[in-house]
């Protein structure tokens, strides 16, 4: 896993020899442009859209090293602009302290001699960080786009086009040929294009189209040779063509990321920037000599200044830098004292002695923090446990009668066991007693999808479609309608699809192909995880979480990180099922894995739109199992009702209404196709817990906290905690910084207004409108409400409860870990034993003031 | 003027009226009461249509048309008015909605009840004028939707090839209006018909329809202008709704109009025919290489107009009006939906693909046409030309391609066919009852032109099998298509050249 976390090797060192022969060069092209494509992070596609941090690949540099970077190559920002800083610290959400703090945490503030006046004054000035130009740009006899786009839109927009036309494989009926890979499909595509020219104002691009590059190789060779720019630049302009098609290099780096969790490789990245830089060819024989020399000479004086440049931007953000760090320990000093305020006394008894009635294990979502401290204060005897919601299984899944296999587990690993589906009308039939069944709901399925294909081509071909409107284009009336009121009903899982009334509530996810002994342990692993592997109480929950969306190509954003973009529900089910197994049970015995004769496990979904709480297969629990689970309901309703009224100020609505009125609005927002802000996500996210549940219990979070149970005193070796800083750590962290950088680029690293969204490929991504280059991250309506921003974009405060010597260790035995500690991307805080908190900066720690 | 000629022209005037109200004074208005008023007017203004239909169907047919100078109301009209209202009030509710938090929500509101005010005084326009000034004040109206964000370089391109299409629209209807003027010796629709029905169409009639056809085909956005229907994806999915659903086909409903004058001049007829066949076979064909739902959703806009403007070359009116109300009823659902493509791209993964065989792509067409002969032998008094019929064989033969190489759990041969038979008799049947509607239309089917049609069908169709079977064959073709067969570079340029403007943003990148 390890090779996969690690952003990029050192940089350009070995790009430093003198007396260069030809192959030399040749290989350090190739070193440049491998570096250049290395700092591109993923991004996942809308039917599995995990959070990723867009800069995760350069995370080996500081932030604000990167914010330089960003500005002056890409013209990207990182750090919030200043005027919402401004407004921050005009009302007070940023108090002097606040400020004075922040410059004291910054040793480069104080070397350059930065104090709160000279901070205060520079949030009324916009730092000028031009960006440095590219080929393209410097080619461009009308960069401003004064009668047509300028060049690089324009090649932006046909790069995109074509990637799109190369990776789509589920919008288009009519598919291309793409055989000879990207670089000989855009290649193709342009030499026949008839009309490229015009758009860009080139009437003799056939000239330059003569001079494009044969090959991927070619084209990298050529374009770095012929410019004459300084080999320490090299890499750093290739990043900076990369940033011109970002959307499509981050596409890119998702296949590489798949195809190396599957163990192979992938090179359509180094086609992407072969592309790019080709274009660079052809605009430059589009043009005469004397320009191409002029154009030349610019180019070179600009990027022979690149170092200065970037030291001159990371300069100017240090002041930025200072603020966001203001932002933060404003909050951090409000979480602080929350915390303070609920610290156990040093007697306390642990909490496992304590008898729980229920054990409910959520995700560590934020969204969970509210309900469990209502579930909680609704009834004290159930314990809830925050886990990661995949619950450690990491498994693909395949419903019934299809091929559509899907990872359920974090981005981070590749899936290692299958889960397929059964239909189960009694427990018996999870045996051979059952076999009979399976064939009639496939069929039943494939009956039903087929029926669905055929109508399908009454729209789908166009004579079709043009005598089908005519025919039945009025039965769509009562579908328009629908829009004017959208219904109340519950969530429904879209894997359900095809199976009819009769196999949908029995159709089951199970695991495929473990023998029992696998089963146990895998079992027991995950007991221990989650710190269950004693203590039981007779009825366990696990409840995943999913969203209720409609219309809403982002859906999976809402989803369980955790789960990949999906619900957790296969997990919880799957999990339920594998510890209600008898035999599996009676393995955990034999391993000192103790539970009450009478336990049962039962999965269930927090539908984080409405905060509902939906249980599965209840049908197989025995009766004494299932009263226990329907007394529950009185607290989850209770618990539910109170969740929602805390969240309906910021939806705008009423939390004085009824019970069921507010569920019934909350329902008729999730179920409304013309509703931008179903709920509110991971939005306001800021810190992780990882500590026992008595840290936090009785603190009011208001949703901004992730929660994972970690009691160090079960972990003498700290191989739990080295797991939850290197996996649940990462993805809490993934998530912080796409709401973070969505926030404070939403033009570039957030994919900008909802209203304008157009689906690509059907699942790849979403257009802003007509084309331009692909989107990635976060809509601004996901973010902001219209008025106000309701992600305030902080860095994760992390908090442990381990000694200090537990935490060092895995920071010194992880690159990764390390790097984003001492590259500010998180705070790291401990718990102290009297309960306040030390905060770690290069390697020591701090004591955190009260 | 009879009580009930008063009574039917009130209620078809009460929605202009209404939607003109629906307008927010202030610019700075509060946002939902503005909101709240626009629902509840267009409601009333939805009830209104309806009971203005009621009465038309209540009415004698041919009975007392024109009530007041200019205007008149047709049950047609009122089919349409119910149409458009009808989406204006669902397109609002849903934009009450979905545009929360945007700023300029009173500038779309107003900009809507312009639209829809226009659309309907369009519907009553007996006159040449009024015809004239109600079209182009839609236009004018829907320029604030197009732009409803006007820092988007392509939102304003597009606005500005409209703006281009719609002058050389307006200046084509007043060259059509003046010669009939002056033929008739009256602006007037009504005296222009009575005038046909009497003379034989002079030389300048003939003219005065060519230049009508030709302003359709512009307000249309058939090829070669339809490039800023394609590029409205710039403004919000509202906008493109209501256009492609609600405004776009209004040049149905004129040829539909002024059939009579269609019937008198066969040179505008072939033109109909000629470019709406053009657009419908190729932008369906670009259609297929779409790799954006809204985009895909445009170029099928664009196709469908083709056909219906073919319809109404061939004089198929009651197919150009149901598919003027058919279309625009799917069309707007579909753009409002579309951000559901990814469930649907799912639900495709879910379940697979599958080729259509060699046999069933050769045999399908038989099977169809045999189904849609037998079905409309039934029938009485035959509801459209034979060749149609053919044209329908043709549509829905794909319903009965058989997959090459089933999965042995699918269902077999036998239950598919089965299950594509009954769809494409379910689908004959709705063709049929939907021409069993009074829409106060008659048709004149033309033969000619309608082989025409049949003919280039059955060459769509073979293009359809062929790129099933033999993809690879059609490369050529597929990469004309993917580029929209550079109509639209070549239509922007000459748009910029004939009218420069500026249209990207200033100082930005």
């Amino acid at each position: 896993m390890d090779t996969l976390l690690t952003p990029r090797t050192e940089p350009s060192q070995s790009l430093q020899l003198s007396a260069p022969t030809d192959a030399d060069i040749g290989r350090r092209i190739d070193a440049a442009c491998a570096q250049a494509c290395r700092a591109i992070a993923p991004a996942w596609p809308l039917d599995r859209a995990i959070a990723v941090n867009p800069h995760w690949a350069r995370t080996d540099l500081s932030v604000r090293t990167v914010a330089a970077r960003m500005a002056v190559l890409g013209d990207i920002r990182v750090f919030p602009p200043r005027a919402q800083l401004r407004q921050a610290w005009a009302s007070g959400r940023i108090a002097a302290a606040d400020l004075n703090e922040a410059l004291a945490q910054c040793p480069a503030a104080r070397l350059a001699g930065l104090d709160a006046a000279r901070a205060i004054d520079a949030l009324a000035e916009t730092p000028a960080l031009p960006r440095l130009p590219l080929l393209i740009d410097v080619l461009d006899d009308d960069p401003r786009g004064q009668g047509r786009l300028s060049w690089r839109q324009a090649v932006t927009h046909q790069v995109s086009q074509v990637c799109a036309a190369y990776f789509d494989v589920h919008q288009a009926d009519w598919q291309p040929e793409r055989a000879g890979g990207l670089y000989a499909f855009w290649r193709d595509t342009l030499t026949h294009d008839q009309g490229i020219g015009v758009l860009m104002g080139l009437p003799d691009i056939a000239r330059g189209l003569s001079a494009l590059p044969a090959t991927r190789q070619d084209a990298e060779q050529w374009v770095l040779r012929r410019l004459g720019l300084p080999e320490e630049a090299w890499a750093d302009y290739l990043e900076a063509v990369l940033l011109t098609v970002n959307g499509w290099a981050s596409w890119c780096a998702y296949l590489a990321w798949e195809a190396r969790l599957a163990g192979g490789s992938d090179t359509h990245l180094r086609d992407l920037l072969a592309i790019r830089l080709a274009w660079g060819a052809i605009l430059l024989e589009c043009r005469d000599d004397k320009a191409a020399q002029g154009a030349f000479v610019a180019l070179q004086m600009e990027w022979e200044r690149s170092p200065a440049r970037l030291q001159q931007a990371e300069d100017a953000l240090l002041v930025d830098e200072v603020w966001q760090l203001a932002l933060e320990v404003g909050y951090q000093r409000g979480l602080a004292q929350r915390l303070r305020a609920v610290a156990p006394p040093l007697s306390a008894a642990r909490e496992g002695e304590q008898a729980f009635e229920v054990q409910a294990a959520f995700c560590i979502d934020v969204r969970s923090e509210p309900l469990r401290r209502a579930i909680e204060s609704a009834w004290p005897a159930v314990q809830t446990i925050g886990f990661a919601g995949f619950f450690g299984l990491p498994v693909a899944y395949t419903p019934l009668a299809t091929a559509a296999r899907r990872p359920q587990l974090p981005g981070l690993l590749a899936p290692a066991l299958e889960v397929t589906e059964r239909v189960v009308d009694s427990v018996a039939d999870f045996g051979a007693h059952g076999d009979a069944l399976q064939a009639s709901a496939r069929q039943a399925r494939l009956n039903s999808f087929a029926r669905a294909d055929r109508w399908g081509a009454s729209s789908r071909w166009p004579n079709a479609a043009f005598s089908s409107v005519e025919a039945v284009g009025a039965g769509y009336l009562g579908k328009l309608v629908q829009w004017l009121r959208p219904s109340a009903s519950a969530r429904r899982s879209l894997d359900g699809t095809g199976l009819g009334s009769r196999y949908r509530p029995v159709c089951r996810p199970v695991l495929a192909g473990l023998d029992l002994p696998a089963k146990v342990d895998l079992s027991a692993r995950v007991l221990h995880a989650m710190g269950l592997d004693r203590g039981l109480s007779r009825l366990v929950l696990l409840i995943g979480h999913g969203s209720q969306s409609a219309n809403n190509a982002q859906a999976a954003a809402l989803d369980c990180g955790a789960c990949c973009g999906q619900t957790g529900e296969v997990n919880a089910r799957v999990l339920a099922r594998l510890l209600n197994e008898p035999d599996v049970r009676a393995g955990l015995c034999a391993r000192d894995i103790t539970m009450p004769e009478d336990i049962a496990f039962a999965a269930a979904l927090h539908n984080t739109t409405t905060d509902e709480i939906e249980g599965f297969d209840l049908d197989l629990l025995d009766a004494a199992a299932r009263g226990r689970w329907t007394r529950l309901q009185t607290v989850f309703a209770q618990a539910c009702d109170q969740v929602r009224r805390e969240r309906a100020v910021a939806l705008g609505l009423d939390p004085r209404s009824p019970h069921a009125t507010l569920l019934d609005q909350l329902r008729r927002r999730a179920n409304d196709g013309a509703q931008t802000r179903p709920e509110w996500g991971l939005a306001g996210n800021a810190a992780f817990l990882i500590a026992p549940r008595a840290r936090s219990r009785g603190a009011v979070l208001e949703g901004r906290v992730f929660l994972h149970d970690y009691d160090a005193a079960d972990d003498a070796d700290g191989s739990v905690l080295e797991l939850l800083m290197t996996a649940p750590m990462l993805v809490t962290h993934w998530i912080n910084w796409q709401y973070h950088a969505s926030a404070c680029d939403p033009q570039r690293l957030g994919s900008g207004n909802k209203l304008l969204h157009n689906v690509v490929g059907g699942r790849i991504g979403v257009f802003e409108g007509n084309g331009g280059d692909l989107r990635i991250g976060l809509a601004r309506q996901s973010l902001h409400d219209g008025e106000h921003w309701r992600h305030e974009p902080l860095r994760l405060t992390v908090v442990i409860d381990a000694p200090a010597e537990a935490i060092e260790c895995v920071i010194a035995n992880h690159a990764v870990v390390r790097q984003l500690l001492d590259n500010g991307w998180l705070h790291l805080w401990r718990f102290t034993t009297d309960g306040g908190f030390m905060r770690y900066a290069r390697g020591r720690w701090h004591a955190v003031m009260a | 003027m009879s009580p009930t000629s008063s009574l039917l022209l009130a209620s078809a005037l009460l929605p202009v009226a209404l939607m003109l109200a629906a307008i927010p004074h202030r610019r700075a208005a509060v946002v939902p009461p503005v909101w709240g008023r626009f629902r509840g007017l267009s409601v009333a203004a939805l009830s209104s249509t309806v009971a203005s239909l009621g009465l038309q169907l209540a009415a004698e047919p041919g009975g007392p048309g024109t009530a007041l100078s200019g205007l008149s109301a047709t049950l047609t009209g009122a089919w349409v008015a119910v149409l458009v209202q009808l989406l204006g009030t669902v397109i609002g509710a849903f934009s009450s909605r979905y545009l929360q938090g945007e700023p300029g929500q009173p500038r779309c509101v107003a900009a809507l009840g312009g639209v829809l005010a226009a659309v309907h005084l369009l519907l009553l326009a007996d006159h040449w004028l009024v015809l004239i000034a109600a079209w182009a004040a839609v236009g004018l109206a829907l320029q604030h939707l197009l732009c409803f964000y006007t820092d988007r370089p392509f939102a304003l391109l597009a606005a500005h090839k409209k703006r281009v299409a719609d002058r050389l629209a307006d200046a084509l209807l007043i060259a059509a209006a003046a010669l009939a003027w002056n033929e008739v010796g009256s602006g007037s629709l009504s005296a222009l018909w009575r005038h046909l029905e009497a003379n034989a169409p002079s030389i300048a009639l003939q003219a005065s329809a060519v230049f009508l056809a030709l302003a359709v085909v512009l307000r249309t956005a058939l090829l070669p202008v339809h490039g800023w229907l394609i590029q409205v994806m710039e403004a919000p999915t509202p906008v493109s709704a209501l256009l492609h659903a609600g405004v776009i086909n209004l040049g149905g409903f004129v040829l539909i109009r002024f059939a009579t004058l269609l019937e008198a001049a066969p040179v505008a007829r072939w033109l109909l025919v000629g470019i709406g066949l053009t657009t419908a076979l190729l932008a369906g064909l670009v259609m297929l290489t779409r790799i954006s739902i809204k985009v895909r959703l445009a170029w099928s806009t664009v196709a469908q107009m083709g056909f219906m403007v073919m319809e109404c070359g061939l004089g198929l009116y009651t197919l150009a009006l149901l598919h003027l109300i058919g279309h625009s009823l799917y069309k707007a659902h579909a753009f409002l939906s579309a951000s559901t493509a990814v469930e649907a791209a799912r639900l495709r993964m879910m379940r697979g693909a599958a080729a259509p065989s060699v046999a069933s792509l050769a045999l399908a067409p038989l099977l169809s046409l045999g189904m849609v002969a037998l079905l409309v032998s039934a029938v009485q008094v035959a509801p459209w030309p034979w060749w149609w019929s053919g044209v329908l064989a043709m549509a829905w033969a794909p319903l009965l391609w058989l997959p090459a190489t089933p999965d042995p759990c699918a269902p077999g041969a036998v239950r598919g066919l089965l299950a594509g038979a009954g769809m494409v008799i379910a689908l004959v049947l709705a063709a049929l009852a939907g021409h069993r509607v009074p829409f106060g239309v008659s048709d004149a089917p033309d033969g000619t032109a309608g082989l025409l049609a049949l003919v280039s069908m059955v060459a769509l169709y073979g293009g359809l099998a062929l790129l099933q079977a033999r993809p690879a064959a059609l490369a050529t073709w597929r990469r004309w298509s993917y580029a929209g067969f550079y109509v639209d570079e070549y239509a922007t340029r000459a748009a910029l050249r004939l009218w420069p403007t500026r249209w990207t943003p200033a100082a930005t990148e």
